[in-house]
């Protein structure tokens, strides 16, 4: 079982999670609708997976499993459509775990994460 | 245990520091980056420079970060005569297979996923600790056995048989260190792996007549010339004892060179390493493929590539001594015995 004091660094560690949460998803929602626009759509999906890269890194251990593993998808996706390994995924699919990463911060940051 | 923890995000070092303090692992320093965790190195080991032994008894690596990236890293560290049998644990969203053979052939001792579960972590880095020192006593028993033994008594038997660590050769890794890589694949769901056997002909023979220092520089050369006739393949090789390699590599990638024991052969006999009867310098066993879904699976397609090599060998020797081979039934050496 956890000791006292790692849950109450735990609560510190979520708490500033989701300050940069607020941050990134602005950032997050921004990027894709560029990436819908098609101006810079390389660019801005490679950003976009910059961004989930991070939070995939951390969700799941301040108790965010669901966006964790969002945000594991669009970064993994993101990955293989940027590189030249076969199969890549098609844009249609890149959007799609972009929209739902970006759902599931949403979700994190209204408290139903 | 000293560990110094390097990841450019300031939330997973500090979730790092909280979770090995939760572990028992309370003397951690962190990094924010490649360069400053080499400084923190430099500057460190300076301070201690009558130490032997670095500064720091455990690295923690992540992959991604900007300027030099944890691979990168994990290569410089393992360039400086302090760290070259220290624990590097890489701590990575990353999981696909380039990046992991690319961590372990830079010299990484094991690979952990993020998110990361405490316990786990713990766990491995303790693990990793163990390997290290079983390493260091390994070496330290080999080197130290007596010269003045002439035959292959008990303890020289087991001295050549143990898998010592070669190393100085790139992509030659522990046989444990071996055995994390592909039960990191398999955790991953990446089992396009094969494994192929090597045997150095007069290995025994050498084994007698030369020092310990000598045949394991030895051990080395045939390392190398093992780990250059790869070619173009990616792949990883380690030492098994008894002059057997095993080397593993990605059926998805480049094939293996063809006329790979041809290759070998005339590698060999070109360093001076063709015995006199005739018999190829350096054996080659057939691939062999197996699904990997748990420890045991690895052990088995290790060991299935060893056999392979040594009914080759026993063929070899029998056709030069022109005698019928005696292959057991199901020939399997179970190095994993006491593990």
């Amino acid at each position: 079982m956890a000791k006292p004091d790692f849950e109450g660094a735990l609560a510190k560690i979520r708490t500033r999670f989701l300050d940069r949460l607020r941050e990134q998803s602005a950032e997050l929602r921004q990027l894709l609708e560029q990436a819908e626009s098609g101006a810079g759509r390389r660019d801005s999906i490679k950003a976009f997976g910059a961004i989930a890269h991070k939070i995939a890194g951390l969700a799941k251990s301040v108790g965010f499993a669901e966006l964790g593993q969002a945000a594991l998808e669009a970064d993994q996706t993101i990955i293989r459509w940027l590189g030249d390994e076969e199969p890549q995924p098609s844009f249609s699919d890149v959007l799609w775990t972009m929209k739902n990463c970006l759902a599931r911060c949403e979700d994190a940051l209204s408290g139903n994460g | 245990m000293k560990i110094l923890s390097v990841d450019d995000d300031e939330l997973i070092l500090e979730l790092l520091v909280e979770s090995l303090a939760q572990a028992g692992f309370h003397d951690v320093t962190t990094a924010n980056s490649a360069q400053s965790a080499l400084d923190l190195i430099a500057a460190l080991d300076a301070e201690n420079m009558d130490d032997e032994e670095g500064s720091f008894d455990c690295f923690l690596l992540d992959i991604e970060m900007p300027g030099m990236n944890g691979i990168e890293l994990c290569t410089e560290i393992r360039k400086m005569p302090a760290y070259r049998r220290t624990p590097i644990l890489m701590v990575t969203t990353l999981s696909d297979r380039n990046n992991i053979e690319k961590a372990f052939a830079a010299g990484a001792t094991d690979y952990i996923n993020k998110p990361f579960d405490q316990i786990e972590l713990g766990s491995r880095i303790r693990l990793a600790r163990m390997l290290v020192n079983e390493q260091r006593r390994g070496l330290q028993a080999y080197f130290m056995a007596s010269a003045l033994t002439t035959g292959l008594d008990d303890e020289k038997t087991a001295l050549f048989q143990a898998p010592v660590t070669v190393e100085g050769v790139e992509r030659v890794v522990d046989l444990q260190v071996l055995e994390n890589f592909l039960l990191q694949l398999s955790r991953k769901g990446l089992y396009q792996s094969a494994a192929i056997a090597f045997k150095f002909t007069e290995a025994k023979e050498a084994f007698l007549k030369l020092g310990e220092a000598e045949y394991y520089e030895l051990l080395e050369k045939v390392a190398a010339l093992i780990a250059k006739g790869f070619g173009k393949c990616d792949f990883l090789l380690s030492h098994f004892g008894s002059g057997l390699f095993v080397g593993v590599i990605d059926r998805s990638g480049a094939p293996l060179p063809e006329n790979f024991g041809d290759i070998l052969a005339k590698a060999a006999e070109e360093a001076g390493l063709k015995p006199q009867d005739g018999r190829p310098g350096i054996i080659v066993g057939d691939p062999v493929e197996n699904p990997i879904h748990r420890r045991n699976d690895i052990h088995s397609m290790l060991l299935d590539a060893t056999a392979s090599v040594t009914e080759k060998t026993l063929r070899i020797d029998a056709k030069v001594l022109k005698v019928k081979p005696l292959i057991p039934k199901g020939l399997k050496f179970n190095l994993f015995s006491d593990k």
